[in-house]
């Protein structure tokens, strides 16, 4: 009897010492990738119809990597990119997300670039309790999806008041028209914010017109622009459509002033428009003829890397995983939640497309950045904030 | 009123391009009773010629005279290789017909092949001031060469098929192309010249749409050419002067349209055009409503 309690109690021993051992293994084992590296994931559309989006802001991304672990990492460990790729598309956004969260077990997302992808890719962060950092999703709705979405670029009503303000008290416009695409949803909220707040700073919106994506000839609303006489057209679309408006807008006699948004910011648009786009001014996230040691230092950065110029993806991706870093530095520690409130207390973070404030929605409070168009050249004129 | 005035002179520069480019289709139409589909993109060609012609900085009367010929030997060779065959085997009227659909995707599918489909600005070629009038009314200089030069090809047009032994020959083909045969007319050579024309009046519609509307595309013929064919319809499909009227009423209707009820208004008011001329006169404004003869 004697003997098979001993017995019992030494395989009772052996299978504690074994367990004991399994646990400090596994805990060990688990501990120490964790205190070597931090993995962050990089999701976007790589391929697809918006690929050079989702590739500007994974080029960035990793520019902003290595020069984290070239200064010595955070919290001592270094930054390591998953890239995923969502093709632009839900499905296949939501697919990479998962993958990062469950089989890379990333400490927090930078991604996704289109706010379609966003919106699928907040709710499982918000699920997975996952911080996520959308660079350049500008829809509304994408930082409802919960406490664990942030984004770095403004929204897009946020630069038409903006816009509406510099006309006012800068160009000291009395009288605007404005002309929008109503295929589009980024023009037609561009065209709402602006037409409110022009109207609250005191001016006078004296025409509003109308085109749909697509129409190339646009003289029958020049003409009834010019008509109206105002002093600026505020004109929320993409520089496609920018090009053929102002050189018709020119042949038509229109002087006034042309202000734009964030559509504008293409090389292109000057190649195409010449000075028929001369003194037009419009806002946006940064631009490198900014003379600021951050953004020298990026534009520099980049350019050594892939041998052009940076464009805004490529910024907001940038300080995307730079608000992160700076944020997990904060934190103090790789617990997510930790790591997220971090992120959503993000207070006057100097990024290379302004200072960033998170508000209460999780949606940062910067300067715009207002361009001119100067002897065929892109030019900074101020940056504002709202 | 000025403003109005303003929008007639808009729309008749938009009409003479749609108007250039019916021409085309009343013509083949009138001819051998096909509905040229590829049409509209021989206007591309044209556009995209001019476009490298203004680029290498030829002067402009070059400029128009190779924008006009290279579509004109495309126009040429597609009736070769394409309409011709069919016609030689007596094919039915709907083969053609979907051969001219495929010749047009075809088209326009090179065109993204070669020139990529990303819209490219076309060259500036004139200042971008306009002329004043009195009242406020302007007209650019590219509106004044569309009006001018349009006009031009029009009345070249009607002199030729008035007047000239080919152009009597294109009329009486199209009157009755096998009696045309027994008088000693060679069918196929007019059928050719009739393509050459054609597309060589889209080909020089295609640079003024350049100078006009500085945009182009591979793409850009697949709505002007169904406009265009509406137009023709409009007018009355192989009367020429339908064609000419038809374009400056579809271009008038378009900017007036846009101007005083809503751009969105606009592709809905030209089909609509279509669809009550077709329910009130379906020959067209100027076509005769003789039965077709068996």
């Amino acid at each position: 009897m004697s003997g098979k309690t001993n017995r019992n109690l030494w395989i009772a021993l052996i299978v504690v010492v074994v367990a004991v051992i399994l646990v400090l293994a596994f805990t060990g084992v688990f501990k120490k990738a964790e205190t070597q590296e931090i993995k962050i994931g990089i999701v976007g559309p790589h391929t697809g119809p918006v690929a050079v989006y989702g590739e500007a802001v994974r080029d960035a991304a990793l520019v902003a990597i290595e020069e984290i672990n070239a200064a010595g990492g955070v919290l001592g460990m270094k930054f390591v990119p998953v890239i995923e790729d969502t093709k632009g598309d839900g499905a296949e956004a939501s697919n990479a997300v998962n993958k990062v969260i469950t089989r890379d077990k990333v400490v927090a997302i930078i991604g996704p670039v289109i706010s379609s992808t966003a919106n699928v890719a907040g709710a499982i962060v918000n699920r997975e309790k996952v911080p996520m950092i959308a660079p350049a999703a500008t829809a509304v709705e994408v930082t409802h999806a919960g406490e664990y979405t942030s984004r770095v670029c403004f929204l897009d009503s946020y630069q038409a008041t903006v816009m509406a303000k510099f006309s006012r008290e800068e160009l000291k416009a009395e009288k605007a028209a404005i002309l929008f695409d109503v295929a589009s949803d980024y023009s037609i909220g561009l065209k709402d914010v602006f037409a409110e707040k022009f109207v609250e700073y005191g001016g006078e919106i004296v025409e509003v017109v109308s085109y749909t994506s697509g129409d190339s000839d646009f003289s029958a609303q020049l003409t009834k622009i010019k008509a109206a006489a105002p002093d600026v057209i505020y004109l929320p679309v993409y520089y496609n459509d920018d090009i053929l408006i102002l050189r018709q807008a020119r042949n038509l006699g229109i002087t006034a002033t042309f202000l734009g948004a964030d559509g504008w910011d293409a090389p292109e648009l000057i190649e195409g428009a010449g000075d028929a786009a001369e003194g037009c001014y419009f806002t946006t996230h940064y631009t490198i003829h900014d003379p600021s040691p951050v953004v020298q230092n990026f534009v520099q950065k980049f350019q050594e890397k892939y041998g052009k110029p940076p464009i805004v993806f490529n910024a907001l991706g940038y300080d995307a995983v730079k608000m992160l870093a700076d944020a997990i530095e904060r934190a103090g520690s790789l617990d997510r939640e930790e790591i997220k409130d971090a992120i959503n207390s993000t207070e006057n973070f100097e990024g290379v497309t302004g200072m960033i404030t998170l508000d209460e929605n999780r949606n940062p409070y910067k300067e715009v950045t207002i361009v001119t168009v100067k002897n065929g050249q892109f030019e900074l004129v101020t940056k504002l904030l709202p | 009123m000025s403003q109005f005035l303003q929008q007639i002179v808009n729309g008749l520069s938009l009409g003479s391009i749609y108007a250039l480019i019916a021409l085309g289709y009343t013509m083949v139409y009138g001819i051998i009773r096909l509905i040229n589909f590829a049409h509209g993109d021989i206007y591309m060609v044209g556009a995209f010629v001019g476009y490298f012609a203004f680029r290498a900085g030829l002067p402009l009367p070059l400029v128009f005279f190779l924008a006009m010929a290279v579509p004109a030997l495309f126009g040429l060779t597609i009736e070769f290789f394409a309409y011709r065959p069919l016609r030689k085997r007596n094919a039915p009227r709907i083969a053609a017909l979907i051969t001219a659909i495929g010749m047009s995707l075809f088209l326009e599918n090179l065109g993204i092949l070669i020139f990529s489909p990303d819209p490219r600005p076309f060259p500036r070629v004139f200042t971008n001031e306009p002329i004043y009038f009195a009242g406020g009314v302007t007209i650019s200089i590219p509106q004044i060469l569309t009006l001018a030069f349009t006009s031009v090809l029009m009345i070249s047009l009607t002199l030729f098929i008035r007047f000239t032994r080919t152009g009597k020959a294109m009329r009486a083909v199209s009157q009755d192309a096998e009696a045309a045969q027994l008088m000693g007319v060679n069918i196929d050579r007019i059928i050719s010249v009739t393509f050459v024309i054609g597309s060589a009046l889209a080909g020089a519609a295609g640079v003024m749409v350049g100078i006009l509307i500085p945009r182009i595309e591979p793409l850009m013929g697949i709505m002007p050419g169904l406009k265009a064919f509406v137009a023709a319809v409009i007018g009355g499909i192989g009367v020429i002067p339908g064609a000419m009227l038809g374009g400056m009423l579809m271009g008038m209707a378009e900017t007036l349209v846009t101007a005083f009820i809503s751009s969105t208004w606009r592709d809905a008011i030209a089909f609509g055009l279509l669809i009550v001329i077709l329910l009130i006169k379906p020959s067209g404004i100027f076509g005769s409503s003789s039965r077709t003869k068996v």
